[in-house]
């Protein structure tokens, strides 16, 4: 299978209603714009109180606190809204790797997940990025737009190299709303990930990581000389690889998704990693149980 | 250094296309990644070791190379001349006398001990394993006469079938002939060593001077050899301990000096060890328990017996000591008794009541009775003759007792008589007599009144026996072929009748002349030839003589001995006589007729006269005759080890394994270059040389 073949089927059709199925049980006793915000708003449900600052509403202050206590506080209610939803899908050349291509697993994830979020009447939006193009699908909402968001899907092909930071920064630029960025990669940017996660968290999108790998990318299975050539890039390199630099090949990898997951760990970024022999669907009740798709 | 194949070494050429190789550059494959972004990072700090990667690139040519040059080399079969120089001749000597047939380990709950000849063998097939390839090796045992198994040769195979095929022996040792003929033999040989595996336990003093003289030559190296024996470098190994052992020493049978029917059996037990032993000695007659002895022997005691009283019709002897001990062989002894035939006695005279009642009255004699004129006309055969008062015209060959024989007439002649009687004597008195002749043993002829008797003239080749003070009375004349006992007395005018010493000189005359060593032949040390003597034995049977006779000029008579162990052999007859040199272990050696041809097409006659010969053969097959065989060696049975040996054993040059150079250079280079392949392709495999 590669990139150009339909990423879905009729068989993945029936996985989307089936995941969603099970997401509702998930979120079973949410309601309407069932993700609740981070921002405070106005609306029923008491959240807090901060106190009072020159400017706020009058009408917000708590009387009855200040009759107690002699103190203005003002009361803070969650504000319910549409979440938007943004999905970041790799589309350079390193994501067409692998028997099973890392971009057909993309695509197939994003859209399970847009379709749950457009069922939950969330806005959905997507990009495809590399460093020449940049595919823009504008938000759109409810469930009936699920075949708009199949075929932008459908159409995205892995061309170009990685550029994270380059990338994003043309997104975050325009993208005004915030929302929750849902970044499909397999993050092989030789400049590294650090500058382009730290664009979008900047900008104070909530900010979920899907890292797709490949199995061969983890553990090579090579032994012998060979021409390696990178499919971005096209450059080669000669190597002789023996037992000894598959072991430290796999330390380095393994330090590098080490390091991304600490990176995550320590901005609040939920991430999950897989590799493209799982089945996407359990991919998808794995990042529900989760919970960090909904923080 | 030569080379057997020199032209190999253009093999080396190989080593272009080699190189060639090396220098083609290597075709990768193209293989597609992600990102090479951790292959940079892995590969980039193997960069700057770029000229030890270079040098792994050499290393690994340098080993291919090797690799070939050891093969050429291995090809071409290099021969080193320190090598060739070393090359040993090892004349190996095993002992496989009897006294290697003692076991090394004495335990009663395990009887299939190793014996000292399987130690001696084990060493000798493991000397075979250290041989190098350019040594040889040639292999000698050794009992009474030693016999070369394989000359020089370093096949292995042939080596270890040629001890294999040395087999235990009850036979004595003489290690002397041995050595002597490895001596001779090694004197043909640049750099020879003589290897002795026995257990030394007789040594005689010219073999250890022998063997002091090499050791000693060898030792000091820096003399100059002159003596082509003092480069022979020696090596005595000793096989086995001193263990104790009770053997039977002698067992001999001999005819009884007191009565001629009789044997006499001569049974010597030694104790050759260092304690007091207990045993007893159970002597079987034809497989029937005869007698038995207990014997309580002190440390190193003999000790003698005599049996007697065997039965007349003869048969074989077997003596049994029955103790465990290392060395089993000596245990049992055996003897044959051949059948005693009756003496035949012709008794010619007119009349004598006293001769005729005492020859009659032996059971052992078949006496027959003539007159004088019967004998004249007719002469019967046998074995002894007595003339009482007669003397006949003509004698043969044979024994003749003379009884006061009648003097010639005058101007007559006795054509047979060998004395001349002389003039009547009056009552002669015996003086003197011969008590220790066996005619006049156990007789007193003192106061023997004698009424008539005559002067005699013995011939010159008599021994007289008794005497009167005027004249002999009894003498006797012994030729080659004839035997005579002369009696100058007329017993009938003489009390010499009713004295007992009457019947006792008949009975010692007539044994006397039976009198042979004819039984020693039946009786031999293992090892001996047996020898014998076809005429001898088809002339006293007249009727095996005359079927031979009938037999084509083409057949030759085949003799079947059966050995001990339900061995047998076909031994043919040459010249009359059988050489049987098989008698290696001790036993009954049994000697059967056969009158079967040696070669496999009978001839015409021989099937004309089938019915004859097979009556022939079945009357010849009754014909047989027992040898026994003994060791009955005291220094075989004392399984110590010789005196003057011990130090000989520490002097001399300990054995060098030379495992080194066991096999030629050749394979030592295959088996490098093997070794340098697979160093090459774990390498290689291991990606540490590319």
């Amino acid at each position: 299978m590669n990139d150009t073949e339909s990423a879905f089927d009729s068989d993945f059709l029936k996985k989307l209603e089936y995941l969603y199925i099970v997401s509702k049980k998930i979120f079973a006793g949410r309601i309407k714009a069932e993700r609740r915000s981070t921002r405070r708003g106005v609306s029923v449900e008491f959240a807090d109180y901060r106190n009072y600052t020159a400017g706020d509403d009058f009408r917000y202050i708590d009387w009855n606190a200040f009759a107690r206590l002699d103190e203005l506080l003002l009361k803070l209610y969650e504000e319910r809204e549409d979440l938007h939803i943004y999905f970041l899908v790799d589309a350079s050349q390193s994501m067409t790797y692998g028997e099973l291509p890392k971009l057909i697993y993309a695509k197939r994830v994003a859209a399970a997940l847009a379709y749950i979020g457009l069922s939950n009447l969330d806005r959905i939006g997507i990009t495809a990025f590399n460093t020449t193009d940049m595919n823009r699908l504008p938000t759109e909402r409810g469930k009936g737009k699920i075949f708009t968001v199949l075929n932008f899907l459908d159409q995205i092909n892995g061309t170009g190299e990685t550029d994270l930071e380059s990338a994003f920064h043309n997104f975050v630029h325009m993208t005004k709303r915030r929302g929750l960025v849902v970044l499909i990669s397999d993050l092989f940017d030789p400049k590294g990930f650090t500058a382009g996660l730290n664009m979008l968290k900047f900008q104070k999108h909530d900010l979920f990581v899907i890292h797709i790998i490949d199995e061969k990318e983890a553990e090579p299975n090579l032994l012998g000389d060979y021409h390696l050539v990178d499919v971005e890039t096209d450059q080669l390199r000669p190597v002789t690889i023996n037992e000894n630099h598959i072991k430290r090949y796999q330390t380095l990898f393994k330090k590098y998704c080490d390091d991304l997951d600490r990176y995550c760990t320590q901005r609040e970024i939920s991430i999950v990693r897989t590799m493209t022999k799982a089945p996407f669907e359990e991919l998808i009740l794995r990042i529900f149980r989760m919970g960090g798709f909904v923080s | 250094m030569n080379f057997l194949t020199p032209t190999s070494l253009f093999l080396f050429g190989l080593a272009i296309p080699i190189i060639a190789l090396y220098i083609l550059k290597l075709r990768r494959r193209r293989e597609p990644v992600s990102t090479l972004m951790f292959w940079e990072q892995l590969f980039k700090e193997r960069q700057t070791t770029s000229l030890f990667q270079r040098l792994k690139h050499l290393l690994s040519l340098l080993l291919q190379l090797l690799f070939l040059a050891l093969l050429v080399f291995a090809v071409a079969r290099p021969q080193f001349a320190f090598i060739t120089k070393s090359a040993r001749q090892l004349i190996l000597i095993i002992d496989h006398s009897a006294s290697m047939n003692a076991v090394l380990n004495l335990n009663p709950d395990n009887p299939s001990s190793e014996s000292r000849l399987d130690s001696a063998k084990q060493q000798a097939l493991e000397m075979v394993k250290g041989l190098r390839f350019m040594d040889e090796m040639s292999v000698i045992s050794c009992n009474t006469r030693p016999v070369i198994h394989t000359p020089f040769t370093n096949h292995q195979k042939t080596l270890r079938e040629a001890i294999e095929s040395i087999k235990p022996t009850d036979v004595k040792t003489d290690l002397k002939s041995a050595v002597d003929l490895a001596f001779d033999v090694a004197q043909t040989k640049p750099n020879p060593e003589i290897v002795i595996l026995s257990d030394f336990q007789s040594v005689s003093e010219e073999t250890l001077e022998k063997f002091q003289k090499s050791i000693q030559q060898n030792a000091a190296e820096e003399e100059e050899i002159q003596d082509q024996i003092e480069k022979i470098k020696l090596h005595l190994i000793r096989v086995g301990e001193d263990t104790d052992n009770v053997g039977i020493t002698q067992f001999r049978v001999r005819k009884s000096i007191v009565n001629a029917f009789d044997y006499e059996t001569l049974l010597t037990v030694v104790n050759a060890s260092n304690k007091e032993k207990k045993c007893s000695v159970e002597l079987y007659f034809n497989e029937s328990l005869f007698d038995v002895r207990p014997y309580t022997l002190a440390p190193g005691e003999k000790k003698s017996e005599i049996f007697s009283n065997f039965t007349f019709e003869g048969g074989e002897l077997k003596a049994v000591l029955d103790i465990t001990d290392a060395l089993p062989t000596d245990n049992v002894a055996y003897a044959t008794l051949p059948k005693r035939e009756l003496i035949s006695v012709l008794l010619v005279t007119n009349e004598n009541p006293f001769l005729q009642k005492v020859l009659s009255v032996d059971e052992k004699l078949n006496l027959s009775i003539m007159t004088p004129a019967e004998y004249e006309s007719g002469a019967k055969d046998a074995q002894v003759v007595v003339f009482d008062r007669f003397s006949p015209t003509t004698l043969g060959d044979g024994n003749y007792m003379f009884i006061y024989p009648p003097k010639a007439n005058e101007g007559e002649t006795n054509p047979v008589a060998t004395w001349n009687i002389g003039e009547a004597l009056e009552t002669p008195i015996i003086t003197d007599w011969e008590r220790t002749h066996p005619i006049l043993r156990h007789v007193h002829l003192e106061n023997v009144l004698i009424g008539e008797a005559y002067e005699v003239t013995p011939p010159s080749t008599a021994q007289i026996l008794a005497r009167s003070f005027e004249s002999p009375v009894l003498f006797v004349d012994v030729t080659p072929k004839r035997k005579i006992v002369f009696a100058a007395i007329n017993i009938l005018e003489s009390d010499l009748p009713l004295r007992i010493a009457f019947p006792v000189i008949i009975a010692n005359t007539i044994q006397w002349f039976q009198q042979s060593e004819g039984i020693q032949e039946y009786h031999l040390h293992t090892g001996e030839v047996l020898r014998y003597k076809v005429d001898s034995q088809t002339n006293s049977d007249a009727q095996i003589n005359r079927e031979e006779d009938t037999l084509s000029e083409n057949s030759q008579k085949i003799l079947k001995v059966n050995g001990p162990g339900e061995k047998s052999w076909d031994v043919p007859v040459e010249n009359d006589e059988i050489l049987f040199d098989q008698t290696l272990h001790a036993g009954f050696y049994e000697l059967t007729f056969s009158d079967k041809p040696a070669a496999d097409n009978e001839d015409e006659t021989t099937i004309n006269n089938e019915n004859e010969s097979t009556n022939d053969n079945e009357e010849a097959d009754e014909q047989k005759q027992v040898w026994a065989v003994n060791l009955a060696s005291e220094t075989e049975s004392n399984i110590g080890i010789a005196e003057g040996i011990e130090d000989l054993l520490a002097e001399s040059d300990v054995l060098g394994s030379g495992s080194f150079f066991r096999y030629p250079p050749w394979i030592y280079l295959v088996f490098l270059a093997v070794i340098l392949s697979v160093v090459e392709w774990f390498l290689y495999q291991r990606r540490k040389i590319d």
